[in-house]
């Protein structure tokens, strides 16, 4: 790229980061709301997560800004719903077991990066058939009649590959193995 | 939609991801999920996981690959995809934030005796006759028993005004501080760095994790940060202004003030451009609209406002 090319006013940027939160509130905390079934807590970690998104973007950029927001705010919210396991004696129910290794207040980008890095290793463990019915579905947004056209599949078969292979990424942030 | 009974929690939780790929669920769809979510915490707990999963994935260089299979031409990217690419500029503007996480407020309010909301102060006079003053968005346990009284500062701040019972000292915990007295007033202020005691009247005798007692008289502060645990000794700098609703201030830097400003917002503040931290600020405010007293702290600094959904920023 030409070094005479106009770069962008430094803080345009912070003022993307800013729009894209203000875009995805909303829905963020319909999201949230969803998760915790409380929608004063459901605000809370949005915005919470929103002031982690901001912080991240000031220490280097986010290639995908939304994705992570959304993920921070998933983080916080699992959080809240093992403390609230613990507070409510829920735990004993006992078909689902833990995987734990969330201190309180841990550092939630540091946690992102490391749920990247295991859904990217979990990734290679896949089948290529189940793989390509994942990223068509959850990064291109197929739905399942689309991708069964598109791989001759049937409807069902696609959806089952979908479930079981994002059970196998869930499992691996988990720090559990599928069944 | 019946889950099948069979397939473990994350399974019943993917499947539900599965579902919606591609498109919205329908109304009835929503009301299932909503159920299953509602039928016991550890669904929520799998739910979750499962998004985090999917969110990760977006993130993973995988999804920015093509995929092996050939397919014709997919249905451009979601919008947020094609945003994602034009953010790859690095950030100059630095921001300075004012005040660390609020993190888990709900959670430990339910392990208090008292709390406060934001920007809800409260003043409650204890059975023993002292008066615990909570500043905005705090929260104790108190414990009082025939020969000691024990306050322990799970967040925020507290003034007490302790009454005088020699044969029962007054213990504030906050952490691993113990600041105990025995007839006296002081303030307790529990921060993401550490906890600062200030003595307004009386003798606090303060001991931190290391156990070495350290007494401090009226006039006198001692802050224990978190990391070292030593107890650094100063004069009395933080006002208690707050117990009576006011935040008095003389040339503090505009961060600390945005600071102190922050507690008592249900927004979060942020100072766009680190370069105004240090602006010295002379004012009165009023902290009991605290929305007010940030419009005129912009006002006289010469900054303006700029609100998104629950965080408001400062700038030029």
């Amino acid at each position: 790229m030409s070094s005479t090319s106009p770069r962008p006013a430094p803080d345009a940027d912070a003022q993307a980061i800013a729009e894209l939160y203000a875009n995805c509130y909303g829905e963020l905390v319909a999201y949230l709301r969803r998760l915790c079934a409380d929608h004063g807590q459901a605000e809370d970690l949005a915005q919470e997560a929103g002031m982690r998104l901001i912080a991240q973007a000031r220490r280097e950029a986010i290639a995908k800004p939304r994705a992570f927001l959304f993920h921070v705010a998933t983080n916080l919210a699992r959080d809240q719903l093992r403390r609230r396991m613990v507070s409510d004696a829920y735990a004993g129910d006992g078909d689902y077991e833990d995987g734990g290794g969330f201190a309180p207040g841990a550092d939630h980008i540091a946690t992102v990066q490391e749920d990247v890095a295991r859904v990217s290793a979990a990734l290679n463990t896949l089948t290529p058939r189940a793989r390509d019915v994942l990223v068509l579905a959850r990064i291109h947004g197929h739905t399942q009649k689309e991708i069964a056209d598109r791989l001759n599949l049937q409807p069902k078969t696609v959806e089952n590959h979908l479930t079981r292979a994002l059970a196998q990424l869930g499992a691996a942030l988990a720090g559990r193995r599928r069944q | 939609m019946a889950m099948n009974p069979t397939e473990s929690l994350l399974q019943q939780a993917a499947r539900w991801h599965a579902i919606a790929s591609g498109r919205d669920l329908s109304a009835d769809e929503s009301r299932s999920l909503d159920s299953w979510l509602a039928q016991n915490a550890s669904h929520r707990l799998a739910y979750a996981d499962i998004c985090a999963a999917a969110f990760a994935l977006e993130q993973t260089q995988a999804a920015a690959e093509p995929i092996r299979a050939a397919l014709p031409t997919a249905r451009s990217p979601r919008p947020w995809l094609r945003w994602g690419l034009a953010a790859g500029a690095p950030l100059l503007l630095v921001f300075a934030l004012l005040a660390g996480p609020r993190v888990g407020p709900s959670w430990q309010n339910w392990n208090s005796d008292l709390y406060t909301e934001i920007g809800k102060p409260l003043s409650q006079k204890l059975a023993d006759g002292s008066v615990l003053e909570l500043d905005t968005d705090s929260a104790v346990r108190v414990r009082l028993s025939p020969e000691r009284r024990d306050i322990e500062l799970i967040r925020g701040r507290l003034a007490i005004a302790v009454a005088k019972d020699p044969n029962r000292p007054l213990h504030v915990r906050s952490g691993d501080v113990d600041a105990m007295a025995v007839g006296t007033r002081f303030v307790v202020d529990r921060g993401d760095l550490g906890t600062e005691v200030g003595v307004h009247e009386g003798i606090v005798r303060v001991t931190a994790a290391d156990g070495k007692p350290v007494d401090l008289g009226a006039g006198q502060q001692a802050f224990v940060g978190n990391d070292s645990g030593a107890t650094r000794v100063g004069a009395l700098a933080s006002n208690d202004g707050w117990t009576r609703g006011m935040l008095s201030v003389e040339q503090m830097p505009l961060a600390k003030v945005l600071a102190e400003l922050d507690r008592y917002l249900p927004e979060r503040i942020i100072l766009a451009d680190e370069t105004h931290a240090a602006m010295p600020i002379t004012a009165t405010l009023p902290l009991d609209d605290p929305d007010a007293a940030l419009r005129a702290l912009a006002q006289t600094s010469q900054l303006s406002l700029r609100h998104i959904p629950r965080i408001a920023y400062v700038m030029r």
